[in-house]
């Protein structure tokens, strides 16, 4: 399992060009016209690395409910290997509830997420911009360990 | 041999220790903290250890409280993995006694992580007694543990 670490200015490039927008998962790199990189400031959001490899973003951090969005990219390697360490270090490390994230509905990678445990909750239509279209994006949700 | 210096206006050099995952330096995920949490950790009077020019541990001791009679300090204290706890302790030791021949000092406290053995080895080789325990206080490592207290009074306090 990839091992996620913290954020430095060095990891500034690898941000920039993995970072595709909060989707849970998002590979093959930012290209043009990417939105801006989230900012870390470890209390609203949170922001981890694999370094040379992909990003991990917690944002939206609740800290009464313990709940938070996460989305996870990266450039060419498996991006579910990166969810799955990301939610272990989101349960274990971070002590968080549960954590959302959403896809593009009928997202190729909507599998991979069921079988992490995801559940799709709710669709949106016209939610995100893919294709030169505004298409439908469900929130999925994943329950962690409370206790 | 271990050396000592003041960390200063530039913390830089101190950001990698925070790599190990338990290196519990007034957090308990040092590992997922980003560059700006760090150094915003890191008062220009902690102390920077090195061995052999690289860092290896931090120690910072502040005022309990910024008010009254000025005796009573907090050990922050972190080594690297590397370090062995009777060098670390050592090393405490050192700054403690720097610190005490220039401030009032009459009684030092410091917490540790009930499941934390280098800390709590650390506290023990450094001559720190335990004075209590806060039962399932602080959630590290994926359980929970009792937040210890260590406590160290000058001779004749």
């Amino acid at each position: 399992m990839p091992e996620l670490r913290g954020y430095r200015t060095r990891d500034a490039g690898l941000l920039a060009t993995a970072w595709q927008g909060p989707l849970l998962m998002a590979t093959g790199g930012a290209g043009p016209f990417a939105p801006p990189p989230p900012e870390p400031d470890g209390h609203w959001c949170r922001v981890l690395v694999v370094p040379d490899a992909g990003v991990a973003v917690l944002d939206r951090i609740d800290h009464v409910h313990r709940t938070a969005r996460l989305s996870v990219a990266t450039l060419d390697a498996p991006v579910v290997d990166l969810l799955a360490a990301a939610l272990v270090v989101a349960g274990e490390r971070l002590r968080l509830r549960q954590v959302i994230g959403v896809l593009p509905t009928g997202d190729e990678q909507q599998t991979a997420a069921a079988a992490l445990g995801f559940v799709a909750e709710v669709t949106i239509p016209e939610h995100v911009w893919r294709d030169g279209n505004a298409v439908p994006a469900t929130i999925w949700r994943a329950g962690l360990d409370d206790t | 041999m271990i050396s000592t210096a003041f960390i200063g206006s530039d913390p830089t050099a101190a950001v990698e220790l925070f790599e190990e995952p338990d290196f519990y330096f007034r957090t308990p995920v040092p590992d997922l903290l980003s560059e700006p949490e760090i150094r915003a950790l890191l008062a220009p009077d902690a102390v920077l250890c090195r061995s052999g020019g690289r860092p290896v541990g931090l120690i910072w001791l502040p005022l309990a409280q910024d008010h009254g009679y000025a005796g009573h300090r907090v050990l922050h204290a972190r080594f690297a993995r590397r370090v062995p706890a009777d060098a670390a302790a050592g090393t405490v030791g050192s700054v403690l006694c720097t610190l005490a021949g220039r401030r009032p000092v009459h009684r030092v406290t410091h917490t540790v992580y009930g499941g934390d053995r280098r800390g709590v080895a650390l506290a023990e080789a450094a001559g720190f007694e335990l004075e209590g325990a806060l039962p399932v206080l602080v959630a590290v490592g994926g359980a929970w543990h009792d937040l210890r207290l260590y406590a160290k009074v000058a001779a004749g306090a």
